[in-house]
C-alpha cells in the first residue's frame, strides 16, 4: 500500500529543493519491511533534490547541521534513520547551516 | 618555459609550500636550514657545550632534524655534543624495523645511539600492552610512556636538552585539538618551543616553525634514509579529524598552519582561571598533576589485570585505591627498581611534561 | 615519530543512540510530559518546558552581565534568518507587559542589505528589503534598512540616520555602489571576502549606531555560530582576539559595544524555538550557499564542527568553554588598535614568533624588492606632507598608502586579508584609509624620535 507522508524543508534546504517549502509525496509500498527515515532520505535524493545531494545527504544520513523533526518532535527522541515512517506523519528538514 | 629559481639563475625544481616561492634545490636546502638557524638563534635553543639528545624514531622527522642539526652544528660552530635517542616501544614490525633505519643514520651521522625500552622500563611491550587492552585505548599508554621514556634514557646520557621532530603542521594540530578537548593547560603550553626550561631536562623543538611538506621534500630531495611506514597500532580517530582539519586548512591558505601557531602565541589565559598545579607522583617521583602519576597508573592497570584503570576520569583510581583494591605494595618489582635509580634528579623535573 | 601525546586521552564521549520503540518515548526532564527535543547533550524537554527554558536563558543573560541599563536605547542588527527571528520574537516577549523580569531597554532594529557583494539586482535587493521590511513592520519596533554601500561615504555623512516607516526603494548612491564594486573585486579569496564583509558590516553598524545616538548594538550569534568563527578565527590568525569575537560583549570600539544575547543557545535551540512559535525567517543568500564544503576557511570550519557535533554531542560547548577562559591582556585606551577591525594589535611580538619567523622566510625565499602599491610612496618622497603627524596631509589627493605601510597598522588577521587583496589604495573605505595613514605617521614620526624617549 502506499504511504502518503508530508515534507517540508526550511531554513535554507529548500533551496536544494527548488525552493519548493512544502512536498505532499506518496511512497510506493515496499516489499521488504517498512518505511524508515533511512528509506525516505534514499527516496528523496533520488527523486526530490534538485542539486548538490551532498548538501542535504551523508553517507547514509542528514548531513550534519540539518535538523529533523517528525510530527514536531526532534528526531533524536524517535529513533533517527530508524523511525518507521506512519500515513500522515509529517518530516521537517530544517537547516541550521549558514547561507543554508 | 622552465620556471626560474626565485634567487639564482637556474632551474627551478619545487614551490616551496610554505611560501609559494619557485627554488631550486641548492638554495631550497639553504633556505631550509637558515631558517632552522634562524629558529634556533631567535629562541635562543643552545648554549656551547652542551650535550643534546635528539629523540630519533626513523621517521622522517627526526631524521632531517639530526641530519640538520649535525650540519648546523657544523656550520655555525654551536660546538654541541649531539646523541641519538630511541625509545622502543616494542611493536613488532614497526619499531623493530625503524630502528634499523635509526642504526644506520648512527652510522651515516656518525652520532652515538642509545635505545631505551619499555619492556626494559616497564615490563611490558607494546605488544603485550595491546593484547591487555585491545586497540582502543593503546595510543593513551604509548604517549605517556614515551614520554617517561625518553626522560629516562636522557638521564642516564647526562644529556642537558632533549630535541625533537615536531614540526609547525603537528603544533597547529595540538592547538586545535586542546580547544576542541577544552584543556587550557595544554593549550597555553603547547605553542612554548621549550618546555621544561625551569626544571631539570629542558624539551625544545627547532622544526616548530617548520612545514611537514617542506620536511618531507627536504628528505626527499637530499635523499636521506627515513622510515616511512605508520604505527601498525592506528593513532587515535579523534587526532585524526584534526588532522583532516589542519591539511584542508592548509589547502585552502597555505599560511593556515603558520597563523595557527600565531594564534597559538597571542592567547592569553584569565587571570582567575584555575591551571591544575604540578607536583610529583607519589610513587616514583615523576611530575604529576595528581597524586600518582598516569604511567604508575597505567601500569598499575596493566599489572593488577585492570587495563582500563587509568583510562578516563581520576577519581576512578581514588576509590580503588580506598578500597585498598590498588597500590597495595609499594615495591613493584621492574618498575620500582628502575625507577628507584634516579628518583632524586626526577623530582625537580617540574613543568618538563608538556608540549 | 607518533604524534599522540601524553593526556590525550580525555577525548570527548561519542554520541549514544537510544533504541527506539513506539510508546516509549522519553519524558521530558522537568515535568514528566512527553519529550519534543533534545538539547545539551542529551536532555530532554517537552515543548512548553523548552520555550520556558529559552526565554529564562534569554532573559538572564541580560540580568547576570548588568550591561545594559533600564531605558537604554539599544540599535538589533536583523539579518532576517534564524537567530535573529528568534532574537526579534525573544525581545518581544521580553518586553511586553506580561512578562516577568521584563526587559527594560528600548530597541530599534536595522537591516544591512549586502546584496551588491552577493551579485544580485536591484530587484532582487528591493524584493529582499520589502519582505524584512514588512516583518520589521509587523513587529512594531523602530526601523530602518541601510546599504552596505554606506561604508564607502565618509563616516559623517552617516549623521543622518534615522528610523523609517515604510520602505520605498533602497537609496544607494551609483558612486558608492561603483567603489564598494571594486574594493569587493579586488579581493581574490572567498576566505578573505567573509573576513572582509564581516569587518565592513561591524564597521557600519558601530557608525550607525553611533549616529543614532544608541551605545550598544545587539546581534544573532548563537554558540553554535561562535565556536566555529573561534576555530575559524584561529585558523585566522585571530588568536589574541577571540575575547572579542566570541565573547558576550564585544568591547573593541571605545564606544560602542556589540553584545550577543542569544550567545548561550545553540543553532539548534534558535532553530526549535522558531519552530515551536511558528516563526519563519527568511531564507536570504549569503557568500558561501551552496558552495562546496572547502570554498573557504570558515566554510571548511563550519562542516568540520558540525560534523564533529553530530559524532560527539559535546563539541560546541567544549569549544566554547575554552573560549571562555581566554582574556585580552592590556587593554587600555593607549594600545595601538588594528585600523581596519579595531582590535588591539597583535604583531609586537618577540624574535622568536610565527609572525617573525614568517617574515624570514619570505624574505629568504624572494630577491630584495619593495613593491608599492598605486605607484608613488607616500610623503617621505614627496615633501608634500605637512609633518603634522595627526593625518592631516591625507588630504592631499597624490598621497598614496603602500601595501607594506597599511599592513604594518593592521592586526595579523587583517593584514592576511588585504595579502589577498590585488591592490588596497582608493580602495577600502575613505575613513580607513585616512586613520591608517595617520597612524603610519605617526608610527614613522615614533620611530624617528625613538632614540630619545626615555623609558617609562
Amino acid at each position: 500500500m502506499e504511504l502518503v507522508v508530508s515534507l517540508e524543508f526550511s531554513g535554507g534546504a529548500e533551496l536544494l529543493f527548488d525552493k519548493v517549502k512544502n512536498h505532499e509525496v506518496s511512497l510506493p509500498a515496499r516489499a521488504n519491511g517498512p518505511w524508515t527515515i533511512k528509506h525516505l532520505l534514499v527516496w528523496i535524493k533520488d527523486n526530490l533534490l534538485k542539486e548538490r545531494p551532498e548538501l542535504f545527504v551523508q553517507g547514509d544520513t542528514v548531513r550534519p547541521g540539518i535538523l529533523v523533526l517528525i510530527n514536531d518532535a526532534d528526531w533524536e527522541l524517535m529513533g533517527e534513520l530508524n523511525y518507521e515512517l506512519k500515513s500522515k506523519d509529517r518530516i521537517v528538514f530544517i537547516s541550521t547551516l549558514h547561507g543554508g | 618555459m622552465p620556471v626560474k629559481c626565485g634567487l639564482c639563475e637556474k632551474k627551478a625544481i619545487l614551490k616551496r609550500p610554505k611560501t609559494g616561492d619557485a627554488l631550486c634545490k641548492d638554495c631550497f636546502f639553504w633556505a631550509f636550514e637558515e631558517e632552522v638557524h634562524k629558529t634556533i638563534i631567535d629562541a635562543n635553543l643552545f648554549s656551547p657545550g652542551e650535550v643534546v639528545a635528539i629523540g630519533a624514531s626513523g621517521g622522517k622527522d627526526s631524521t632531517v632534524l639530526a641530519y640538520t642539526l649535525k650540519t648546523l652544528n657544523e656550520r655555525y660552530d654551536y660546538k654541541l655534543d649531539l646523541i641519538l635517542l630511541s625509545v622502543d616501544e616494542g611493536i613488532t614490525g614497526y619499531r623493530d624495523d625503524s630502528l634499523e633505519t635509526v642504526k644506520r643514520n648512527q652510522q651515516q651521522y656518525e652520532l652515538p645511539l642509545k635505545i631505551i625500552s619499555y619492556k626494559e622500563l616497564y615490563g611490558w611491550t607494546m605488544d603485550d600492552i595491546v593484547k591487555q587492552v585491545g586497540l582502543k585505548n593503546n595510543c593513551t599508554f604509548c604517549g605517556v610512556f614515551r614520554r617517561q621514556a625518553l626522560d629516562r634514557g636522557a638521564m642516564l646520557l647526562k644529556v642537558d636538552k632533549i630535541v625533537t621532530g615536531h614540526n609547525a603542521d603537528d603544533i597547529a594540530e595540538t592547538v586545535i585539538m586542546n580547544i576542541l578537548r577544552g584543556d587550557i593547560a595544554r593549550l597555553k603550553r603547547c605553542t612554548a618551543i621549550t618546555t621544561g626550561a625551569d626544571g631539570a631536562l629542558p624539551r625544545c623543538k627547532p622544526f616548530k616553525y617548520t612545514y611537514e611538506k617542506e620536511i618531507v621534500m627536504y628528505a626527499y630531495f637530499k635523499k636521506l634514509d627515513y622510515f616511512s611506514t605508520e604505527c601498525i597500532y592506528s593513532p587515535n580517530a579523534y587526532r585524526g579529524h584534526a588532522r583532516t582539519y589542519i591539511k584542508d586548512l592548509e589547502a585552502i591558505r597555505p599560511s593556515s598552519i603558520i597563523d595557527i601557531i600565531h594564534s597559538g602565541e597571542c592567547m592569553a589565559v584569565k587571570k582567575e582561571v584555575k591551571l591544575p598545579v604540578q607536583g610529583t607522583c607519589s610513587r616514583c617521583g615523576y611530575i604529576s598533576s595528581q597524586e600518582v602519576c598516569k604511567a604508575c597508573v597505567l601500569l598499575e592497570g596493566l599489572n593488577k589485570g585492570l587495563p582500563k584503570l587509568g583510562i578516563g576520569k581520576p577519581h576512578k583510581v581514588k576509590k580503588l585505591e580506598a578500597q585498598g583494591k590498588i597500590f597495595t605494595d609499594t615495591k613493584n618489582p621492574k618498575f620500582v627498581e628502575n625507577r628507584d635509580a634516579d628518583k632524586g634528579s626526577m623530582a625537580n623535573n617540574a613543568a618538563a611534561l608538556d608540549f | 615519530m607518533c604524534s599522540v601525546q601524553d593526556g590525550e586521552d580525555v577525548i570527548p564521549e561519542r554520541k549514544k543512540t537510544g533504541k527506539f520503540t513506539e510508546g516509549e518515548r522519553r519524558p521530558c526532564m522537568k515535568c514528566g510530559e512527553s519529550a519534543a527535543v533534545i538539547i545539551r547533550v542529551n536532555d530532554a524537554f517537552c515543548r512548553g518546558c523548552f520555550l520556558t527554558y529559552c526565554t529564562h536563558k534569554f532573559r538572564s543573560a541580560f540580568g547576570k552581565s548588568k550591561l545594559i541599563r533600564d531605558g537604554e536605547k539599544v540599535l538589533v542588527a536583523f539579518s532576517g534568518g534564524q537567530s535573529s527571528t528568534a532574537l526579534l520574537h525573544l525581545i518581544q516577549e521580553g518586553l511586553s507587559e506580561r512578562a516577568q523580569k521584563k526587559l527594560r531597554f528600548i530597541p530599534s532594529f536595522v537591516f544591512i542589505d549586502e546584496g551588491a557583494v552577493l551579485n544580485q539586482t536591484q530587484e532582487e535587493r528591493s524584493e529582499t528589503c520589502q519582505q524584512v521590511a514588512a516583518l520589521l513592520q509587523q513587529s512594531g519596533f523602530p526601523w530602518n534598512i541601510i546599504s552596505l554601500e554606506k561604508i564607502m561615504q565618509e563616516s559623517n555623512s552617516l549623521e543622518k540616520f534615522e528610523l523609517s516607516e515604510q520602505f520605498e526603494s533602497l537609496h544607494v548612491s551609483e558612486k558608492d555602489q561603483e567603489e564598494l564594486k571594486s574594493l569587493w573585486n579586488s579581493v581574490k579569496t572567498l576566505s578573505a571576502k567573509e573576513e572582509m564583509i564581516r569587518t565592513l558590516r561591524s564597521r557600519l553598524l558601530v557608525s550607525i549606531a553611533t549616529a543614532g545616538g544608541y551605545s550598544k548594538v545587539l546581534v544573532g550569534d548563537t554558540g553554535t555560530k561562535l565556536s566555529i568563527r573561534l576555530l575559524s578565527d584561529v585558523a585566522q590568525g585571530r588568536g589574541m582576539h577571540l575575547p572579542f569575537e566570541t565573547g558576550f560583549a564585544d568591547c573593541r570600539h571605545p564606544e560602542m559595544k556589540i553584545v550577543r544575547p542569544v550567545r548561550d543557545f545553540t543553532a539548534k535551540e534558535v532553530a526549535m524555538y522558531n519552530a515551536f512559535h511558528n516563526l519563519q525567517p527568511l531564507v536570504l543568500p549569503a557568500l558561501t550557499t551552496k558552495a562546496a564544503s572547502n570554498a573557504s576557511i570558515e566554510r571548511l570550519t563550519e562542516t568540520f564542527v558540525t560534523g564533529l557535533q553530530a559524532d560527539f554531542p559535546s563539541t560546541v560547548s567544549t569549544i566554547f568553554r575554552t573560549g571562555e577562559k581566554l582574556s585580552v591582556e592590556d587593554m587600555d585606551s593607549e594600545v595601538d588598535r588594528c585600523q581596519f577591525c579595531q582590535a588591539p594589535l597583535d604583531t609586537n611580538v618577540p624574535a622568536s614568533s610565527a609572525l617573525n619567523a614568517t617574515l624570514f622566510s619570505q624574505s629568504l625565499s624572494q630577491k630584495s624588492s619593495t613593491s608599492t602599491i598605486g605607484g608613488a610612496s607616500n610623503c617621505d618622497k614627496t615633501d608634500s606632507c605637512c609633518g603634522e603627524g595627526d593625518g592631516s596631509c591625507q588630504t592631499q589627493k597624490d598621497f598614496r598608502l603602500t601595501k607594506e605601510d597599511l599592513a604594518d597598522v593592521l592586526c595579523y588577521g587583517c593584514r592576511l586579508v588585504i595579502k589577498d587583496m590585488n591592490s588596497v589604495d582608493d580602495l577600502l573605505p575613505a575613513n580607513v584609509l585616512q586613520s591608517a595613514a595617520a597612524a603610519v605617521r605617526r608610527k614613522k614620526m615614533k620611530d624617528e624620535i625613538q632614540d630619545f624617549l626615555l623609558p617609562s
